[in-house]
């Protein structure tokens, strides 16, 4: 390898080593690691490094270009504001975790072929349910299990794509596809994508595992995954109409459920859907300015969202409780961790000088330049929901709202967490104000104005108004301890059917099978000694009597019957094989 | 004075505050009226405060709708999937 | 000395035998690691030797030194799981079978001669006899199971000889040599095929593949931990061996052969995954994995050239790192000697983490997650299947995969789930070590697979 280092090498290592440090060292050991991948990741060049000869299979660590240095970048941002906030944690198992989690996806980020990025996928997958197994609650662990099948089925799909596709084309290389050259292949290896980006239908694993995590696991969570996902799309089907379209419907879907949902974190996660939805959408629609929206939401989005996810753990950290249901007028208690909450919230929907601001328009603004009006329309309607839903409801119901019947004295977070708030918030402030500091890192070059009259009025009529429809609407909107069925009801009657009928019909069947050889085989010996004693008996017993012919005539009737029967049995005993064989040959 | 006192203030006076958002609302429209349409190619760019209506009823039907969900095939007990 | 390796396998045992004649029980636990330790050591010292022996019916090539090493690794492995109060240790009689048996494998993997091999294969199978009803929990069930074994054991090796006797008759020698030469002839007809097929037989008894799979789980379930944990692994290896010197008597492809593995395959993993989905009791449980797993093997098979025959053998190496480490949490979990349920797993993750981290580790290789060795193998064998142009079973095999996940994902799951409920399972420095030594292997294994395939590759 030439002169770069590959920053998820640092991740591997630390958490190896991670064990064998104690004490404040851990802690320092732990922050060391994300500052020592930002500085190799800002010292990178572009280039191909790490090349390597799998079994005749071109293989490529590491492909540094401007799309994966956008992703790489915000990866070990998040990666230490991530550690920072879970500083406190003192499983090593946690960090160990998370560590492997950035790790790979980082690895999946500069993978330059499909069986890097398949191993990469991978570890990401079985790094993460981790996080989520921490909390230690068998909700959680349940959670967490549907969520690695989920994300085995789908490494799968990604796995069968590229081998179908290496047939096709004779090349494990991963690059873009052209719309129009795209078989069923590729779509395997699009659905295998699609699932980690949460594109519906195959989103539910999200929303049902992120809000089960730990608090400091969910603030990973929510970073990676779906943005490396956001990642391979972009990389390798950008400008399939079907992204455009799904995406669209993602950030609508995605806001309709966070606005009726009652745990703070399962409104965040509704809420990833919807927001990936923008970043799939700009995929999907493929101009570059589509695409560098696409890659600036995904960048802008961590930073927020994670924040989002810092300040309703922090609630849950302190408090116990995440359903609003349970909670308000937090603001007495902890206002710091409100304001992070609140600098994510106007973050998000979009609010001037906030990150949000810059990034999703450029989305919504390609849409536009592209005249496509119905998805500038339904991802603008996506951006009411979200001002309503996790903007409005949320710090309301959480921070002031009625307090419940049995109130909450909480304090605020540990100083850590409130360190890596108050960084974040700070990062996405900057990003907000002087959007030139993200534009730079995009992929193609930027004309993009955010700040311009008409995009400043757009903006501020949806928030504004937004605002009035809640302020009239408040009663109807309060939360409700409910859970709200997903397509996942399907999956899980389809999954309860099956068992059913593998219980009822396949096992018996099986068990049947046995029982067959059992009489066939098991009775036919013993049967067989037994008459083969008897002829013993009967024919030495007529020798000896001399009663010849008459009994040795019997003898031989019986003889006969013996050697008939045991053929019978393991004649029969074979028939299945043999009909097999027959049905072949 | 801190940021909690700060902010019971501002909820003893919410009178206030509803007037200043209503203004606001006023001014937002009445910027839009005045604004320059030259590359207006789209109905969204050329009907005056388009936004407005948008999300006044783009928000309420989807506050309306989302919520009818969850009262009617969504919303189920807590422990239904047990 | 070109035979080191089979005549010290064949003392290992007559050490044994001749403890078994003195009174007194005394812990052999020791000895017998010692002894296994050496023969290990013997075996891959020899791993270079060749040469044929006995008129050509005994070949030692790297092909057949190689799969001694690796029933040698076996052997040691399943010696060194034992601890001092299993049921099994101070039997002697146990020792030596498990020697004669490997013995006769070992033996197995050189013979290419018909009757030589069908010696060998009894050799091995008398003395799983003799050891499948040693247990103290005995119910009549388990009995029953070894009965069931022993007999459809002997049923197989009659099909394995009518099968030869075909061979026989079409090439008039028993050489596999001679064999070779006339198999364009006779694999061009219909029954030459049966008759390679029937000689097929025993080794698919062995391997547990359908629809000779029925005596697993029952054995599985029947036999003492100890036991299964030899009869799941060691002999396979063997079997995997002797079916790859078979196979290659066709040379090239022949589609009638090439289909009926097929559809054996495709029926074993599916049955396999099926009934294991709804399994409580985690050895039979992984007796249908085992099912499924014979028929993965196959599609290695189905190429008919040292790269997929490679892929077996690579596999089965995995296959028995992974399903010995899953044994060994067996049997470090149920020291009483009762059978374990999967519920008996719960909490598993706080009162052992290492118990559950090997478990899981094993686990993940056996659903084919990456990167441990379970992934690595499969996909030699997917890869193999497909150049050769065999997609349904492939996809059959992708959708098996899927299945299985289901309950090997399930078993970590409930080792990490709720709280513990009783005591902490505390784990000597030596118990340590193992876990250690098989996570690793299985990781390895999935990492760094050039060495090996290249090894197996230059052996075929």
């Amino acid at each position: 390898m030439d002169n770069w280092i590959h920053p998820a090498i640092f991740y591997f290592l630390g958490a190896l080593l991670l064990p064998f440090i104690k004490g404040l060292a851990k802690k320092i050991f732990i922050l060391l690691i994300p500052i020592a991948s930002i500085v190799v990741v800002a010292m990178s060049e572009y280039g191909s490094y790490g090349a390597y000869n799998f079994l005749g299979v071109q293989g490529l660590f590491g492909r540094v270009d401007k799309l994966s240095m956008v992703f790489a970048w915000v990866f070990v941002i998040m990666a230490f504001l991530g550690a920072l906030y879970a500083l406190h944690r003192e499983e090593d198992g946690h960090h160990i975790a998370g560590f492997f989690y950035v790790g790979s996806s980082l690895g999946a980020v500069f993978a330059g072929d499909y069986l890097t990025l398949f191993v990469f996928w991978e570890i990401m997958a079985f790094s993460s349910v981790f996080l989520i197994w921490y909390r230690r609650k068998q909700k959680a662990v349940d959670a967490g299990f549907r969520y690695l099948l989920y994300h085995v089925f789908g490494g799968l799909l990604l796995f069968f794509g590229m081998m179908f596709y290496y047939a096709k084309v004779g090349s494990f290389a991963f690059n873009a596809i052209s719309p129009s050259q795209a078989a069923w292949p590729e779509y395997l290896i699009l659905a295998g994508f699609a699932l980690n980006a949460a594109v519906i239908p195959l989103h539910t694993w999200l929303p049902d595992a992120y809000p089960e995590a730990t608090v400091e696991g969910a603030v990973f969570l929510c970073a990676f995954t779906t943005k490396t996902a956001v990642y391979v799309l972009a990389r390798g089907f950008s400008g399939f109409e079907i992204l455009a379209i799904l995406g669209t419907a993602m950030t609508v879907y995605g806001v309709c459920y966070a606005i009726i949902e009652n745990d703070i974190r399962r409104v965040l996660a509704y809420h990833i859907i919807s927001q990936v939805g923008y970043m799939v959408a700009g995929v999907g629609i493929g101009t570059a300015m589509a695409v560098n929206g696409a890659c600036a939401h995904a960048f802008a989005h961590i930073l927020y969202k994670a924040l989002l996810f810092m300040g309703a753990g922090s609630v849950l950290y302190m408090t116990g409780r995440s359903k609003m249901t349970e909670l308000g007028g937090l603001y007495k208690y902890m206002p710091l961790a409100m304001i992070g909450y609140v600098v994510g919230a106007i973050s998000i929907s979009g609010f001037p000088l906030f990150s949000g601001f810059v990034s999703k328009s450029m989305i919504v603004a390609a849409a536009h330049h592209e005249g496509r009006i119905w998805l500038m329309l339904f991802m603008n309607l996506a951006g009411i929901g979200t001002f309503l839903s996790v903007g409005l409801k949320v710090t309301y119901f959480t921070f002031f709202g009625k307090p419940p019947a049995n109130p909450v004295s909480a304090k605020e977070p540990p100083a850590n967490m409130l360190w890596a708030m108050g960084l974040t918030s700070l990062l996405c402030f900057i990003i907000g104000t002087f959007p030139q500091t993200l534009y730079v890192l995009l992929p193609f070059p930027v004309e993009f104005r955010p700040y311009t009259l008409s995009h400043l009025s757009e903006m501020m009529q949806i928030l504004a108004f937004t605002g009035l429809i809640f302020y009239l609407l408040v009663g109807k909107l309060s939360p409700e301890d409910k859970i709200n069925l997903d397509m996942d009801y399907f999956y899980r009657q389809g999954t309860w059917l099956f068992m059913k009928f593998d219980e009822k019909i396949i096992a018996p069947l099986d068990v049947l099978w046995g029982e067959l050889y059992r009489i066939l085989g098991v009775r036919g010996l013993f049967g067989s000694a037994d008459l083969s004693y008897k002829f013993d008996q009967k024919a030495i017993d007529g020798v000896v009597d001399n009663t010849a012919y008459s009994v040795v005539g019997f003898g031989s009737i019986v003889k006969k019957l013996q050697t008939g029967k045991v053929q019978v049995y393991i004649g029969l005993s074979l028939f299945m094989f043999f009909a097999i064989l027959w049905f072949v040959l | 004075m801190n940021l909690v006192e700060v902010l019971e203030k501002l909820r003893r006076e919410t009178g206030l505050l509803k007037k200043l958002f209503y203004l606001v609302l006023i001014l937002l429209i009445l910027f839009d009226l005045f604004l320059p349409r030259g590359h207006a190619h789209f109905l969204v760019d050329k009907v005056p405060a388009f936004w407005t209506f948008f999300t006044v009823i783009g928000g309420f039907l989807l506050a309306r709708f989302s919520k009818g969900m969850a009262h009617t095939i969504l919303g189920k007990k807590e422990d239904f999937y047990g | 000395m070109t035979l080191l390796p089979e005549i010290y396998t064949f003392l290992f045992s007559l050490v044994f035998l001749f403890l078994s004649l003195g009174k007194g029980k005394r812990p052999l636990f020791i000895l017998a690691r010692t002894l296994a330790v050496i023969g290990l050591v013997i075996s891959f010292l020899s791993i270079n030797a060749s040469g044929l022996l006995f008129s050509g019916a005994y070949r030692v090539d790297y092909f057949s030194q190689i799969f001694k090493v690796l029933l040698n690794i076996g052997l040691t492995l399943v010696v060194f799981m034992f601890h001092k109060d299993d049921e099994v240790d101070n039997v002697p009689e146990f020792y030596m079978f498990l020697g004669f048996s490997t013995l006769g494998l070992t033996i197995l993997v050189s013979s290419v001669e018909l009757i030589s091999i069908l010696v060998s294969l009894e050799i091995s199978s008398f003395s799983l006899y003799a050891i499948v009803p040693l247990r103290r929990a005995q119910t009549r069930d388990h009995l029953e199971a070894s009965i069931k074994y022993l007999f459809f054991g002997a049923i197989s090796t009659g099909i394995m000889l009518y099968g030869m006797g075909y061979l026989y008759a079409f090439a008039h020698s028993t050489y596999l040599v001679d064999i070779v030469e006339k198999t364009p002839v006779f694999l061009a007809r219909p029954f030459g095929v049966l008759a390679l097929l029937l000689t097929l037989t025993a080794f698919f008894f062995k391997l547990s593949l359908f629809p000779l799979h029925f005596w697993a789980p029952d054995i599985y379930e029947g036999a003492s931990d100890a036991t299964t944990t030899f009869i799941a692994t060691v002999p396979k290896v063997a079997g995997a061996a002797v079916l790859i010197r078979l196979t290659m008597l066709a040379n090239s492809p022949v589609s009638q052969l090439a289909l009926l593995l097929i559809v054996l395959a495709a029926f074993s993993m599916t049955l396999g995954n099926l009934v294991g989905l709804v399994q409580k009791d985690l050895k039979r449980l992984l007796a249908y994995s085992g099912i499924a797993h014979a028929g993965y093997l196959m599609l290695g098979l189905l190429s008919f050239n040292e790269d997929g025959n490679a892929a077996v053998a690579y596999y089965i190496t995995v296959y028995l790192f992974m399903n010995l480490a899953l044994f060994y949490v067996i049997m470090l979990l149920s020291r009483g000697g009762q059978n374990l349920k999967i519920s008996d797993l719960t909490g598993l993750a706080r009162k052992s983490p290492l118990l559950a981290f090997t478990l899981a580790a094993a686990a993940f290789s056996l659903a084919g997650i990456p990167p441990t060795g379970g992934f690595t193998g499969k996909f030699f064998l997917f890869v193999n299947a497909f150049r050769a142009g065999h997609l349904a079973i492939v996809i059959i095999a992708a959708v098996n995969t899927v299945i299985s996940l289901f309950y090997y994902l399930n078993l970590v799951r409930v080792s990490y789930s709720k709280e513990a409920q009783g005591p902490s399972v505390g784990l000597s420095f030596y118990e340590k070590a193992l876990c250690y030594l098989f996570s690793i292997a299985i990781i390895i294994l999935g990492l760094m697979p050039l060495t090996f395939m290249e090894m197996f590759r230059q052996a075929m």
